[in-house]
């Protein structure tokens, strides 16, 4: 109450000032005529009268300044000189005030950035109501969490009342969507009866979907979409209610829009068609079959969530006892279930990326500081240079406290004009890294734009900032005494704060050498992972990804598109050979199938397991993997003839060990689906999975000879003669040519291929090594604003000294000398704490280990030189002093 | 003559209060009022009734509204808000224990203790 008074008058008279001050002049001349008009009632001359009023009343300047104070305006008064007097200093050494600003905008800018990407990505609560109570339940096992899940379990969850206030379920997926003829993949998901209620989002436009859309067996299908799809694909067209929609070769009738903010619970990845999961419950009704379904439930009022996990703990043990036959996925996936909070979204963009934005965020604050030091350092300097004038000032009589406001004023101001094209800069920066996040999950909706959070954390780190760089130096300048300021030269009170500033750029070197030695950690294993042998040839190879379900390739049309089209790309100019595989490398997908090797006993559940790939004629060929021993795939496995296969070398000496694989029989599958293969070749091992290894046990068998390999996806490969990417146009023009409705997803070159397997890699090491390079920068002018003053305080010495005999090289050595010095102590600092901190990396290298002795040697090396460069130009000044020049100014 | 006492420090917004607490009053006319009241037994600095006047307007203890004076002026008229008035109780009840409690100590004889 009395706060909001104050605040409410002060800013009154704070913001209407002229007003404030013309009241006071007001009512101060009315008292003094007042008075005057009584004393001349009681017979005083009117001049001695007005004499007398104004005596009494006293020195009218102090009562108004007191006035002012009363109000708290003073403050204000005074922050508006200090800011005067600062932009001016600022003004007069604009080279300084450039770097500090520039310096400044880059370490505020990448934190703002980096933060605003972690917050979106991680930490932002989804637009829903009450997300906090908001849990997901998972079950758990020995390989890990899963989101797994069936039709018979979610009723089972979703009729504990007593836990839940609601439960649903959701079944995510990418769909073939046809408007008005055209075909296009669109993200969606089936979701259960409370969906929409229990997250409390309405429709804009229409309706969301009602208890009567789920009714298993609902005669019409009824569609929700969101709006950014609404106003993609219909352009807001306000009579898309109605419209029929055909989403996997079924038709949907759209009945509503969501709000704008939705997007799902999938961060990054909006929902843009949403449809009753009773339409695909029969196909989940197998309480045996454990699909991805990921269930959201509200924990209801007073109910913990350790004791909802609990119950639902002990449901998930009966409900597998009960249904699910042991085995590896029961003892992998099933043993336990748990109840996560979900209040930001479930995020698979999450999980893969915020590991590297959590470390990206340390790099960040790494750099934020050592651009502080950096400013601390030449504030120091600066304010070393200006002891005559801070000398002056405490001698009239300033506070210390107002002379550190003062100076703080002035690190606040540059801080201000740091952080405006700071957050310019983040914005910018964090879309454009957006941009290079690869497209798994169909078009990205992220982005980042100025909200509150924001540029909360952007007016935190700030001020921290300002505290950080500004503190020191003002703490440090008030130290000085006024009396040998004034009086003598400035020598007396300087050795202190040199030594400061040493131990600033010292410091700055050493946190430099541990950003320099983690980008260069990251680039040398982003080489290495480009130079490691895959087994297979990256270049010379185009990708064709088809994607086929949804559109009506099946069975033998199927067949014959697979069988023909290989033949039809080879006769392309250029193509040296094509082919067909269900997966080709580091595509992502994984297709392990159950196996029986005959003649070997399993000795784990893991050796019932192994890659299948089907591939056609001159696959090996394309891919350029040799055969180890043995034939390839080829030409003869033809659907009729004898099942044959390839196997990987680490399949053969898995099972094998020394002896040969030729001739061994495979069995793939089981039951009536099973078919037994005979091993005709072994292939070189393939990084597969990822270029990281390890070699996987993989079996290559005739595409043409399997009846049970996955056919919905597939891709076809090509040989090309050049550079593939001038293949990319003419292939997908030819294979639309003979098949204007094959469903092309993707045409793409090999390499582009594996550069999505590295996207995390590289933006960790482009990004590590801008932040290096900045830090390098910053410790060239760390180095260069510390000796610069050096220099210039050590005029009349080096004069004394020349005029003694010494000869300028040794003052240019001695100059040097120093700059090399503060790199070697920083760098043996950096050293230690690198070898230390470092480690954190280890998990993200490939090929070498955090501490790897090259590296560390590299990075300290390359901090040598930028000392040496920096301490370059004030050397040259040192020994340029003209000694008669020198000891005249003494 | 009497001498005039000091205001004690920290009294003065204290009188001010009491003064317009019986009417709403300018500035000059508080200092007319003080003055007849303790019949010019304390001194008080006309000027250092502005600061302390802009101290209680900040405090919310008092408002004003502009009116016109006796000889056709406008001038600023301030008076109590409700703050201002339970202030006034407070400081006044503390005022009166503390006099007393002073003037008990200050007129003891021995025979008391």
């Amino acid at each position: 109450m009395k706060l909001a008074a104050m605040t409410w008058s002060f800013l009154r008279a704070a913001l209407r000032r002229s007003q404030m001050e013309r009241e006071m002049d007001d009512e101060m001349q009315f008292h003094l005529e007042a008075r005057a008009a009584d004393l001349r009632a009681r017979g005083v001359p009117p001049a001695e009268a007005e004499r007398r009023a104004r005596e009494e009343f006293g020195d009218m300047i102090r009562w108004k300044e007191a006035g002012r104070e009363s109000r708290g305006l003073r403050l204000v008064d005074e922050l508006r000189a200090d800011l005067r007097y600062a932009a001016r200093t600022l003004r007069r050494s604009p080279g300084f005030t450039l770097a500090a600003v520039a310096s400044l905008a880059l370490g505020i800018g990448a934190n703002a950035a980096i933060f605003s990407l972690l917050d979106v990505l991680v930490m932002k609560p989804l637009p829903v109501r009450e997300p906090r109570t908001l849990v997901q339940i998972m079950t758990a096992g020995e390989d890990g969490r899963i989101e797994a899940a069936n039709y018979p379990w979610c009723q089972e969850l979703a009729a504990r009342t007593d836990l839940f206030s609601d439960l649903f379920a959701v079944r995510q997926n990418v769909f073939k969507v046809q408007i008005a003829g055209r075909v296009e993949p669109v993200a969606g998901q089936f979701v259960t009866e409370s969906y929409f209620q229990a997250l409390d989002v309405r429709a804009v436009h229409g309706r969301t979907l009602m208890p009567d859309d789920h009714r298993e067996g609902a005669s019409s299908r009824v569609a929700v979409i969101s709006y950014g799809f609404w106003q993609r694909r219909f352009g807001g067209d306000l009579n898309v209610l109605g419209t029929s929609i055909v989403v996997d070769r079924h038709p949907y009738t759209i009945v509503g829009v969501t709000a704008p903010e939705f997007f799902g619970l999938q961060v990054g990845w909006t929902m843009d068609v949403t449809m009753p999961f009773a339409v695909i419950a029969a196909r989940h009704n197998d309480p045996g079959n454990w699909s991805t379904i990921p269930i959201v439930a509200r924990l209801k009022a007073g109910v913990e969530r350790e004791r909802a996990a609990a119950e639902v703990d002990a449901m998930l043990k009966r409900f597998v006892a009960d249904h699910v036959e042991s085995g590896r996925f029961r003892r992998n996936y099933l043993q336990r279930a748990e109840v996560q909070p979900v209040s930001n979204g479930f995020g698979a963009l999450r999980d893969e990326f915020s590991p590297s934005l959590r470390l990206l965020m340390a790099a960040v604050g790494l750099l934020l500081l050592i651009a502080c030091v950096n400013l601390a350092g030449l504030l120091v300097a600066r304010n070393t240079a200006r002891h005559r004038e801070l000398g002056i000032r405490l001698a009239l009589g300033a506070g210390r406290g107002r002379i550190v406001r003062q100076l703080l004023t002035e690190s606040a101001l540059l801080s201000i004009l740091g952080t405006v094209p700071g957050v310019i800069f983040a914005l910018w920066g964090s879309n454009l890294l957006i941009a290079f996040v690869p497209e798994y999950y169909g078009p990205l909706t992220l982005s980042v734009t100025a909200d509150t959070r924001l540029l909360g954390f952007t007016i935190l780190v700030a001020s921290i900032t300002v505290l950080l760089f500004g503190g020191i130096p003002a703490y440090q300048a008030t130290r000085v005494a006024a009396a040998p300021a004034l009086s003598g030269g400035p020598r007396h009170v300087t050795t202190l704060r040199i030594g400061l500033g040493r131990t600033l750029v010292a410091a700055q070197f050493a946190l430099s050498l541990v950003l320099v030695t983690g980008a260069l950690l990251l680039v040398r294993s982003m080489m290495n992972l480009a130079r490691v042998d895959a087994g297979f040839e990256r270049d010379g190879v185009l990708i064709v990804q088809i994607d086929a379900p949804g559109s009506d390739y099946e069975g033998e049309k199927m067949r014959q598109f697979q069988r023909e089209m290989p033949a039809r790309l080879a006769a392309l100019p250029g193509v040296v050979h094509a082919t067909v595989a269900t997966t080709t490398p580091l595509n992502g997908n994984e297709n392990g199938r159950r196996i029986a090797v005959r003649g070997v006993v399993p000795r784990g559940d893991e050796d019932v397991v192994a890659q299948v790939n089907g591939v056609g004629p001159s696959y090996f060929a394309v891919f350029g993997i040799p055969m180890v021993e043995g034939r390839p795939i080829d030409e003869r496995d033809t659907a009729n003839a004898p099942s044959a296969a390839v196997v990987s070398e680490t399949f053969a000496r898995h099972y094998f060990g020394a002896s040969s694989a030729l001739g061994r029989e495979v069995t793939i599958g089981r039951g009536e689906s099973a078919r037994t293969v005979q091993i005709v070749g072994v292939a070189k091992e393939v990084r597969f999975r990822s270029l990281r290894g390890p070699g996987r046990r993989v079996i290559y068998v005739s595409q043409f000879q399997e009846r049970e390999v996955q056919q919905e996806y597939f891709e076809f490969a090509l040989r090309t003669a050049g550079d593939p990417a001038n293949w990319v146009a003419m292939a997908r023009a030819e294979i639309l040519r003979l098949r204007p409705d094959a469903p092309v997803l993707q045409v793409l070159t090999l390499r582009n291929q594996i550069n999505k397997t590295l996207t995390r890699e590289w933006l960790l090491a482009s990004l590590g090594t801008f932040f290096a390079v900045v830090a390098l920068a910053l410790a060239a002018i760390g180095v260069y604003g510390l000796l610069a003053y050096v220099v210039a305080r050590r005029v009349p010495e080096i004069g004394v000294r020349l005029a003694l005999g010494a000869q300028p090289r040794m003052m240019w050595w001695m100059t040097l000398r120093e700059s090399l010095a503060l790199a070697a102590v920083g760098t043996g600092v950096g050293l230690a704490i690198a070898a230390a901190t470092l480690r954190v990396l280890n998990s993200l290298l490939f090929g070498l280990s955090a501490t790897d002795g090259v590296t560390l040697l590299g990075a300290a090396a390359l901090l040598t030189i930028v000392g040496l460069i920096a301490g370059f130009i004030p050397a040259r000044r040192a020994a340029a002093v003209d000694p008669l020049v020198a000891i005249r100014c003494e | 003559v009497t001498k005039a006492t000091e205001v004690l420090q920290g009294t003065l917004d204290l009188l001010i209060l009491k003064a317009i607490s019986l009417g709403p009053l300018h500035g000059y006319g508080i200092l007319l009022r003080l003055q007849q009241i303790t019949r010019d037994a304390l001194q008080i600095h006309q000027g250092s009734l502005y600061p302390a006047l802009y101290r209680l307007e900040h405090q919310g203890l008092v408002t004003f509204e502009w009116g016109e004076s006796d000889n056709k002026r406008q001038a600023k008229y301030y008076k109590l808000t409700t703050a201002g008035r339970r202030r006034l109780r407070e400081e006044t009840e503390y005022w009166n224990r503390l006099s007393a409690a002073i003037g008990a100590v200050l007129n003891a004889v021995p025979e008391d203790v």
